[in-house]
């Protein structure tokens, strides 16, 4: 039952990352000029959501300030309170304390202070708004769409009452402070018809009473007309019980939450003194002199049809009066439908609760089919089913090999390719996710940043829909945050200095996204000081990492910012400090098979751009032999290859080749040797295969043969064992057997063998 | 310990490798395959025979023998790969020859003499001694002793902790 | 025969809940994830008590709730709203909009079965 606790809060947690996603999109849609009612509702819902949930979790911290968050909302949405950029100021700022208590909640952070946020948003309720000079008028237009502005919610409440007969009335529950223990409860009710129509049903709160102990003595059918004036569906029946002293009064009033209102109910204890009523009693039951007051109700409970208004319940009703006007639509739907049935035939009070109006009508509204459904379906089952799939691909592959050519050709074998090929790009698009889930952290990330840096920072994004493989998006985050941090604190210039070189003193952050081919690219660019080239090359000096004579392009001084062990703050902020800087974003992107591209221009900006692969789950590799063995090369280090001419690589050094590639010279690894397979293959008699990587530049690659090139599924080492140096996985072949996925950039940066020492890092 | 087919309140597999008998538990064998020739992984230690797939998985295929610290198992028609379950991952053992899976009871678990293990630490749960069969069906009364393992001690991850 | 009742709210976390509080509780439980989806999983599954959510997109649990009411076949099944909290305000308007009763999120699993009891024969 916990586990079943547990599974349930989880998928609640998910519930709050999406309506916080949510609610963020609509604060800052609202932020930009949307005030439409249904970008408000849209909020609401979110964060009205968020607090039903954490009170059903008993996160009470969050449902407390969910809750505020929630009244201003409301507030907002009736049209009472204006969204002027003041008062979404401050929602912004507790949407983000909000998201703090959601993560405290999960258990990842501590409590937030959230006394500030929380007196913010009691003065926007008690001020109606932030005073601040934010001329109501100048964002009203739209806001006030939903509702006029003339805040008379209580008349329309009441208008709403009367229509429908609910209004309370006040029942004539005596105040006993001085409770008498010695005698019982005597309990009348009346139900009223409204009662009866939203099909509730009076037996039930009968035999509820009768369950804590209550005895029916006697039923008042004082009030039955003649039958032929019976209306089926209101009612004419007092009950009149007795229940045990020793019960709570509350207990007895409970049992008439949902139908108290405007029926009779009358809760007193027997030693006090009641109404005695004349003329009552001639239907009593037993002997018991159960005296009772004769039915006071609304006028409507005896006139049923009559929707004419009559003077308010007499009696112990002194309070509001209750002028049961009924006019309006429902009203007037309800006789109507009360009419349908033959009048004879239900006489029995109560009967509409029973078994409801068989003969049903009219055809109901056509239901509208067109809700886009969405399941939830836990990652794992994806990747079993992606597994699967995967499997069958190789089956298939299994199968053509062994038929003969001529039954290869037949049409069903290519028909079952396809559709196999179909099946498993449907699987793979049942991963891929908008890349605004990775992106969705952003915008509090350069609220924070502006507030530390004291910048004005815009945000632009553009391709958030964009589709990724769920798994590039879990892993995109923090090199993502690391280039956000790295844009507002390194890139962009304090107001003042823009200001002195003619820019816009704001500066702005553009992420966007954009698929081309199998590839996603992911960019991060701002508009600032661009890159101080000499001071980075002079700091790649003073660091040692390169000599103080290195020529070096613009585009390669650039790169040395992600070079390890580089920064170029010159005071560590707390920012984009901490002792990493972006080699860190750059080993994590290569270690999803990605690369990272820099674009400077001075006094304009610097561009980051992560090229990451569309999924990690496919691959486009090339089945080359190695000493036999075969392995995946993936392909997008891959620029050509080549069969060396004799003389062509050439030995430099016992343990360094290179070759010759049209007057280029690129040292060339031998896989083998790397590995530590035996080969004594002569090079003429192996194929180069020239990779790029990232680290290293141009590598020739010695292979014995190239198999084929093909998309391979990725199964990661580390799943059931651990991930190795130089291998970014394995696969499953054709065949049934299992060829090695290498990482070139591990392996073409390993000056030396690796020793299975390195194994353990 | 007179009357063995009563409590036996737990089943392991047996198995033989360099001439003794070991045990498993019952509940973390997902099967008994053939032995095939995994694909060798470089940069592993020599225990690590390589890959295999297991019906779309891969997962790592041990030299038992070696790991235990003794000389590798030498392959014959009877060699064949447990594949176990070790707290989620899945890895295959080769062992020599798999015997017979009988119930035992927890009780009658020993616990491992402390004494000339080359093991880093132990990897013998326990001793139990069980009721042999012979070829001819009848039942040796001595039986034999066998060393359960603990699996959890041979996880491959757990294992390169050590290594680092 | 047991009950079938069905539930409306767009969090999939709330749905879970009252499915296995009222699983447990002996009742067979629909579900449907807004008031649009809840007006056309009526018309499948026709059930003997409908417990809807209030916020919800498309179509909240009042338009759903007059939706229902305004089908013959249903003027006689019970209808709970689930809300966090009701003012006689908002169970004015539940009556109005035909609900039977309420439930205050969040809910006790007894609590919920009362409630059920008290509407659902």
């Amino acid at each position: 039952m916990s586990d079943e606790f547990d599974d349930i809060q989880a998928i609640f947690f998910e519930e709050c990352t999406e309506g916080l996603t949510t609610a963020e999109e609509g604060l800052s849609a609202m932020q930009s000029g949307d005030l439409s009612g249904e970008t408000i509702a849209g909020v609401f819902r979110a964060i009205h959501s968020i607090k039903g949930g954490a009170g059903a979790f008993g996160h009470s911290d969050l449902t407390a300030f969910a809750h505020k968050f929630e009244n201003v909302l409301d507030e907002v949405r009736a049209g009472k309170i204006v969204p002027t950029p003041g008062v979404i100021r401050v929602m912004l700022s507790s949407f983000d304390v909000l998201s703090d208590h959601v993560e405290a909640a999960k258990g990842n952070a501590s409590r937030p202070n959230d006394g500030a946020a929380l007196s913010a948003l009691e003065q926007v309720l008690a001020n109606k708004g932030v005073p601040e000079g934010d001329a109501p008028a100048a964002a009203a237009p739209a806001a006030a769409a939903p509702a006029p502005a003339a805040p008379a919610p209580a008349p329309a409440m009441e208008e709403e009452e009367d229509e429908f007969g609910f209004r309370p009335v006040g029942v004539s529950l005596d105040d006993l402070d001085g409770p008498d223990e010695s005698g019982g409860w005597t309990v009348r009710f009346k139900p009223s018809r409204a009662a009866l129509a939203n099909a509730g049903e009076p037996l039930l709160t009968v035999r509820e009473l009768e369950g804590l102990g209550a005895r029916v003595v006697s039923v008042d059918l004082s009030t039955l007309p003649a039958l032929r004036e019976i209306d089926p569906e209101d009612s004419y029946v007092t009950w009149v019980m007795q229940a045990p002293a020793e019960l709570p009064e509350s207990d007895l009033s409970d049992c008439f939450d949902f139908v108290a209102p405007d029926s009779v109910i009358e809760i007193k204890r027997d030693s006090e003194d009641v109404v005695l009523p004349e003329g009552a009693g001639e239907t009593e039951m037993d002997g018991d002199e159960i005296p009772f007051v004769p039915v006071t109700a609304t006028v409507d409970d005896f006139m049923d049809l009559g929707p004419a208004p009559a003077a308010p319940a007499p009696e112990p009703v002194p309070a509001p009066a209750p002028a049961p006007v009924a006019a309006a639509p429902e009203a007037a739907l309800a006789p109507a439908a009360a009419a349908a049935p033959p009048a004879g035939g239900g006489g029995t009070p109560g009967g509409p609760g029973g078994g409801g109006a068989g003969a049903g009508g009219g055809g109901p509204a056509k239901p509208v089919n067109e809700a886009a459904q969405t399941i939830r379906v836990d990652l794992v089952k994806l990747d079993l089913l992606l597994n699967l799939v995967g499997e069958l691909v190789i089956r298939n592959s299994i199968l053509a090999d062994r038929l003969s050519p001529a039954d290869r050709q037949r049409v069903e074998l290519p028909e079952l390719a396809r559709l196999t090929r179909q099946i498993q790009d449907n699987v793979m698009s049942l991963r891929a996710q908008p890349i605004r889930q990775a992106f969705s952290r952003v915008p509090r990330m350069l609220r924070d940043l502006s507030v530390e840096t004291g910048k004005q920072i815009n945000l632009e994004t553009i391709g958030e829909t964009t589709e990724v493989d769920k798994g590039v998006i879990e892993k995109i985050g923090d090199p993502l945050t690391h280039m956000i941090r790295n844009a507002a604190d390194h890139g962009l210039e304090s107001a003042e200095e823009r200001i002195a070189a003619g820019k816009d003193p704001a500066g702005t952050i553009k992420l966007s996204a954009e698929q081309k081919g199998a590839r996603i690219f992911v960019r991060v660019a701002d508009n600032g000081r661009g890159i101080n080239r000499e001071r980075v090359r002079a700091k790649a000096v003073e660091k040692g990492i390169i000599s103080a004579d290195a020529v070096l392009t613009n585009e390669e001084i650039d790169q040395l910012i992600c070079a390890p062990g580089f920064s170029t703050a010159e005071k560590i902020s707390n920012i984009s400090g901490r002792g990493v800087g972006m080699d860190v974003v750059r080993s994590n992107v290569e270690a999803l098979g990605g690369r990272v591209e820099i674009h400077s221009v001075p006094g304009e900006g610097t561009t980051f751009t992560m090229i990451l692969p569309l999924t990690l789950a496919i691959l486009d590799g090339m089945i080359v032999r190695l000493a036999g063995q075969r392995f995946v090369l993936p392909l997008t280090h891959v620029l050509e290859t080549i069969q060396p001419e004799p003389g062509q690589v050439k030995r430099t050094a016992p343990d360094h080749e290179v070759i010759d590639m049209r007057g280029e010279y690129l040292p060339v690894k031998r896989a083998t040797e790397i590995f530590g397979l035996n080969d004594d293959r002569a090079i003429e008699d192996s194929l180069v295969v020239i990779v790029e990587s990232e680290s290293s530049g141009k590598v020739g690659l010695v292979v014995d043969t190239i198999d084929d090139r093909r998309e391979v599924v990725i199964k990661s080492l580390d799943q059931n064992l651990h991930p190795i140096r130089g291998l970014g996985g394995a696969t499953i072949l054709g065949d049934g057997s299992i060829a090695l996925i290498l990482d070139i950039e591990a392996l073409v940066s390993s000056p030396t063998r690796f020793t299975p020492k390195g194994l353990a890092a | 310990m007179s009357t063995p087919d009563t409590a036996n309140d737990r089943k392991i597999v047996t198995f033989s490798l360099a001439k003794q008998i070991f045990g498993i538990d019952m509940s973390a064998l997902i099967e008994i395959r053939e032995w095939d020739e995994p694909t060798p992984l470089p940069n592993v230690p020599s225990f690590i025979k390589g890959v295999t797939n297991l019906r779309g998985n891969v997962i790592p295929v041990v030299g038992l023998a070696e790991r235990l610290g003794w000389e590798p198992s030498q392959l014959h028609a009877r060699s064949c790969i447990l594949v176990v379950n070790i707290m989620g991952k899945q890895a295959g053992f080769l062992v020599d020859e798999v015997n017979d899976i009988v119930g035992i009871n927890v009780g009658e678990i020993q616990p491992a003499p402390a004494v000339e293990t080359t093991l880093e630490e132990s990897v013998i749960a326990g001793l139990v001694r069980i009721a042999t069969r012979a070829k001819d069906g009848t039942r040796d009364e001595n039986g034999s002793m066998v060393l359960l393992l603990d699996l959890n001690a041979l996880s491959l991850t757990k294992h390169l902790d050590l290594a680092a | 025969m047991t009950k079938l009742i069905l539930t409306v709210d767009d969090s999939a976390s709330m749905r879970m809940l009252l499915k296995t509080s009222l699983t447990s509780q002996g009742f067979r439980i629909e579900s449907a994830n807004d008031g649009q989806h809840g007006l056309e999983r009526m018309h499948e599954v026709k059930p003997d008590l409908l417990i809807t959510d209030i916020n919800m997109p498309k179509m909240d649990g009042f338009e759903l709730i007059e939706a229902v009411r305004q089908v013959p076949e249903f003027k006689g099944v019970p209808i709970l709203v689930l809300s966090t909290e009701f003012s006689d305000e908002k169970k004015q308007r539940a009556r109005s909009a035909g609900a039977t009763g309420w439930i205050t999120k969040p809910f006790e699993a007894t609590k919920l079965g009362a409630a059920i009891r008290r509407v659902c024969p």
